[in-house]
């Protein structure tokens, strides 16, 4: 007789009679155990997690299985505690009841997949190579750091990347890049503005700080949101500290998002706030600008979040900082497969490790800036460290209906897939050990020519309301 | 009147449950999916099929989704469905409610505009 293995937070939740009529209905010896750290796993068919609806994610249940080393793709996770507090308990052993006897089928049928935790080989490379001071910090911090002398190509290998070049190849387990970034205005300056010459970019206003009388005169800041450097930041809490406290001078910032995290950003802040500097969320796309009647001031005109109406300010100077997008630099140039790793603009995606992009082990050092090099490692590191779970055939596709229209290509988020096969014959094909299994591709394939083969836990979960039945 | 939900398991499963339990007086029933990009239109008009009159999508924030994109098409998809039964006047609706786990009042502002809409459709 088979043994199965429930692990709940209470025991009580079981009554016998309960545990003997399921026993006798599926024909295996249940066992239930409380839930502890030290509990082995070893001798029983499956486990049956009843745990909370927190723990339901793949990849904490993956890491679960791999500390007790057993196959992971034995447990079943179910959110008892939820579903005892909603429906109370008779009607909870009814949910539960009928999850376990459909659980335990798809226990019996063994899927043709397998759980493989990858760690990446531990080189680096660094694009591009000019990148000295980024080198140094990495090759300080124990990385080996690829450098070839010749220009390379690159293509996925697994998690891995491998470079190609004429009389060379290695395997990399990570890359960082060092994009360009192209610096335009965050906004459109009409010609007659300009013409005022009083409206000038952060690094040109700085210099004009000790020429200048400042006393009563209205300086406006124009902050753009995003990848903007720290020493940008810093600069401007400087500079409006001391216009609006020593130099008496009146001081607006007008920002997209003003920037405080980070060390002693905060008092920095705090401090020009204190000074009387006016920090206003302000949405720069719907700002206008027009110069007064003498050409000697400017006109801002902008919606702050908190009003409802406009405001404008008679300004005497602005200042504002470029906005800055990310150029992916040669990264698509130098792959060799037809595929688009065009997408480093997602940088600011919270869910994303710092620096990560959508791209597994491709690394954006998002700013020049030695200020991030700790945290730029740091990501590194446990990316090199924790390794990576993945799911063998975890998604494939029918080559017999696929018709190579590209939208799984589009719409996955990961870039995991990739055409495969000679000119005539192309097809798509899911590169594993990439794939999240968040099945977006299996939803938008126009062919329904891809097939999710999902942990069984992974499939979909059905509580139903059984109050009152 | 009979609603479903359908919750990524990251955001939406976890928040659907919890909001469940602090207000009795909704009831519906509730599907765990991995990302609510996955769920596209044919999976929404069958649940309709199935005798539902309500759906409601509970996932991620959209610029914070796990999956980068999930919300955003589920928003998308969502639109299309909705558009569908207006053209065939039928007195069924989609709607979502995109939240991380703790923000259950979301769930609770998307079913009290789907619920009314719903009843005043069916008379």
């Amino acid at each position: 007789m088979k043994r199965i293995l429930w692990l709940c937070g209470k025991k009580g939740d079981f009554p016998l009679p309960f545990i003997q009529e399921m026993e006798e209905k599926t024909q295996v010896a249940i066992e239930v155990r409380e839930w502890e750290e030290d509990s082995s796993l070893q001798g029983y068919e499956g486990v049956f997690l009843l745990a909370d609806a927190l723990s339901l994610t793949f990849e904490e249940m993956i890491r679960f299985a791999f500390q007790k080393s057993f196959n992971p793709l034995k447990i079943r996770l179910f959110p008892w505690e939820e579903v005892k507090r909603l429906y109370g308990v008779p009607s909870a052993h009814k949910t539960w009841e009928r999850f376990f006897v459909e659980a335990l089928a798809t226990l019996n049928h063994p899927l043709p997949l397998s759980v493989v935790h990858h760690f990446p080989e531990r080189r680096v490379l660094l694009l591009p190579h000019s990148a000295e001071n980024l080198k140094q910090a990495l090759e300080q911090a124990g990385f080996v750091v690829a450098s070839p002398l010749e220009s390379v190509t690159i293509a996925r290998q697994g998690i891995n990347f491998s470079l190609y070049a004429p009389s060379f190849q290695t395997t990399v387990g990570a890359i960082v890049v060092v994009p360009e970034w192209q610096e335009e205005t965050p906004f459109l300056i009409p010609q007659e503005v300009e013409e005022t010459r009083k409206i000038l970019p952060l690094s040109s206003f700085s210099t004009l700080l000790l020429q200048r009388e400042w006393r009563k005169r209205t300086i406006v800041f124009l902050m753009p949101k995003g990848n903007q450097s720290k020493a940008e930041w810093r600069e401007t809490f400087r500079l409006t500290q001391e216009l609006a406290g020593e130099r008496k001078a009146r001081v607006w910032v007008l920002a997209e998002e003003v920037f405080v995290a980070g060390s002693s950003f905060e008092a920095m802040y705090r401090e020009a706030r204190g000074e009387g500097v006016i920090f206003e969320k302000v949405d720069l796309s719907k700002l206008s600008l027009r110069p007064s009647r003498d050409m000697r001031q400017i006109w801002v005109e902008f919606q702050s979040e908190r009003d409802a109406y406009p405001l404008r300010i008679q300004a005497d100077w602005v200042a504002y900082s470029y906005k800055r997008t990310c150029l992916p630099f040669l990264l698509p140039s130098l792959w060799k497969e037809p595929f688009f790793p065009s997408s480093l603009n997602d940088l600011e995606n919270p869910n994303l490790q710092s620096f990560a992009s959508s791209l597994r082990g491709i690394f954006v050092s998002s700013q020049y800036d030695e200020d991030d090099f700790p945290s730029l490692l740091q990501s590194l590191e446990s990316y090199f460290r924790e390794g990576i779970f993945s799911l063998s055939s975890g998604g494939t596709v029918d080559e017999e209906k696929c018709v190579l229209c590209l939208t799984c290509m589009r719409t996955c988020p990961w870039k995991a897939v990739e055409i495969d096969g000679k000119t005539r014959g192309k097809k798509a094909k899911i590169n594993w050990e990439q794939c999240h299994l968040c099945g977006m591709c299996f939803a938008f394939c126009p062919a329904s020519a891809i097939v999710v083969n999902s942990l069984p836990q992974r499939d979909f979960l059905f509580i139903r309301d059984l109050r009152g039945e | 009147m009979k609603i479903a939900s359908l919750g990524c398991d990251k955001s939406g499963f976890p928040a659907l449950l919890r909001f469940l339990a602090e207000y009795p007086q909704y009831r519906m029933d509730v599907t765990a999916v991995p990302c609510l990009g996955m769920v596209n239109e044919g999976m929404m008009l069958q649940a309709f099929e199935n005798g539902y009159r309500g759906l409601l999508l509970a996932g991620c924030p959209i610029e914070s989704c796990h999956n980068q994109k999930g919300s955003h098409y589920a928003l998308l998809k969502a639109e299309r469905v909705n558009t569908l039964l207006e053209e065939a006047k039928l007195p069924m609706r989609v709607t979502c409610a995109l939240l991380t786990m703790d923000k259950i009042a979301e769930i609770k502002r998307a079913l009290d505009e789907l619920l009314p809409f719903l009843k005043e459709r069916e008379q």
